[in-house]
């Protein structure tokens, strides 16, 4: 397939892990930043005008780091960096699962990407709040009885402010590829 | 802020006889050593006869606990929003507790896993005012039946 000739790749093997992949034309050049082998992260510089952070964040086989706490790990070790980033991807979470006796909750993180100036681009588009978004991006093993909101696009204030489109894939035409709809943002 | 809050808690921890004062941030974690200790040895009992708690409900256990559970918190699965099998238990106020984990003081914390999903977990963290323990838990968590025990 045509789209699928320009891409980055990072991961465990061919099947498992994340990949960017952009239109031919479209610069993607890796970028070395560190994240001590937590997963998956993958960044990238995109046309040489923003920096690009894909995310999938995984059980990895922490007992208590795992899925959002990979990412709250990363920004602890990559924030200098990664001030004007965009965040894309399956964060696997959402304020619904915060607890008290963790200090690396989906909020948590929020917090840790609010001081570096990076925003959710679909809450602040729709102005819904963390944890009570309308729109589900994952249904739990494609019932669509089990919506969830865990995928997103983080942009630095100064995209989120020239945004002019967020979109999610309708599970209609979606839900027959997968398990996750798409989330779409022009700026 | 965090950096600077760890260095108190190395600085300022110190002991006397019987206790341990930890500074955190604006709060002074007292710690009574003796109570400590014995917290620890009654787990370690209940830790090693668990053979005696699994596949009974999980009242058997919470009637031989000599320490009362204070706050709770729910493990997630796997996948977002797979049931919830798992629960921790805590023993202390839900302020001390989160403040000893961050600056990686010793916390006593039960980890037990059932044999069905803890109906409704989330909504009753929520009815729970996020973990407290108390009536509206107390008997359907204690109606459970205990799979696995482990202690930290």
């Amino acid at each position: 397939m045509n789209w699928s000739q320009n891409y980055l790749w990072s991961g465990t093997n061919e099947n498992k892990g994340i990949g960017i992949f952009a239109k031919a034309g479209v610069q993607i050049q890796k970028l070395d930043w560190p994240d001590d082998d937590l997963k998956f992260f993958l960044p990238a510089r995109i046309n040489d005008e923003f920096d690009l952070l894909a995310c999938w964040c995984h059980g990895a086989g922490s007992p208590t780091f795992g899925y959002i706490g990979q990412l709250w790990k990363y920004i602890q070790i990559s924030n200098s960096v990664m001030g004007q980033a965009v965040l894309v991807g399956d964060f696997n979470s959402n304020k619904i699962w915060d607890v008290w006796d963790r200090w690396w909750n989906h909020s948590d993180v929020l917090n840790e990407l609010n001081k570096i100036g990076i925003r959710s681009l679909y809450h602040e588009y729709f102005e819904e709040e963390q944890g009570e978004e309308i729109s589900p991006t994952l249904f739990l093993q494609r019932n669509i009885a089990k919506p969830y909101h865990i995928d997103y696009i983080m942009a630095p204030y100064k995209t989120v402010s020239k945004c002019t489109s967020v979109k999610v894939g309708s599970h209609i035409e979606w839900l027959k590829y997968s398990d996750h709809m798409p989330l779409f943002a022009e700026w | 802020m965090k950096t600077i809050l760890s260095i108190f808690v190395t600085v300022l921890l110190f002991c006397n006889a019987e206790k341990t004062y930890a500074h955190t941030g604006n709060l002074v974690v007292k710690i009574n050593l003796n109570a400590q200790q014995d917290t620890s040895k009654h787990l370690a009992t209940i830790l090693a006869n668990k053979s005696k708690y699994h596949g009974k409900s999980l009242n058997v256990l919470l009637n031989d606990l000599k320490v009362n559970v204070k706050s709770w918190s729910p493990i997630r699965g796997k996948k977002p929003g797979a049931p919830v099998t798992q629960l921790y238990f805590y023993f202390e106020s839900r302020s001390i507790t989160h403040r000893k984990l961050m600056h990686d003081l010793k916390v006593h914390r039960l980890h037990i896993t059932f044999k069905e999903e803890v109906t409704n977990a989330w909504g009753l963290y929520i009815q729970t005012d996020q973990g407290l323990w108390n009536d509206i838990v107390k008997v359907p968590f204690g109606k459970l039946i205990v799979s696995d025990i482990s202690v930290y």
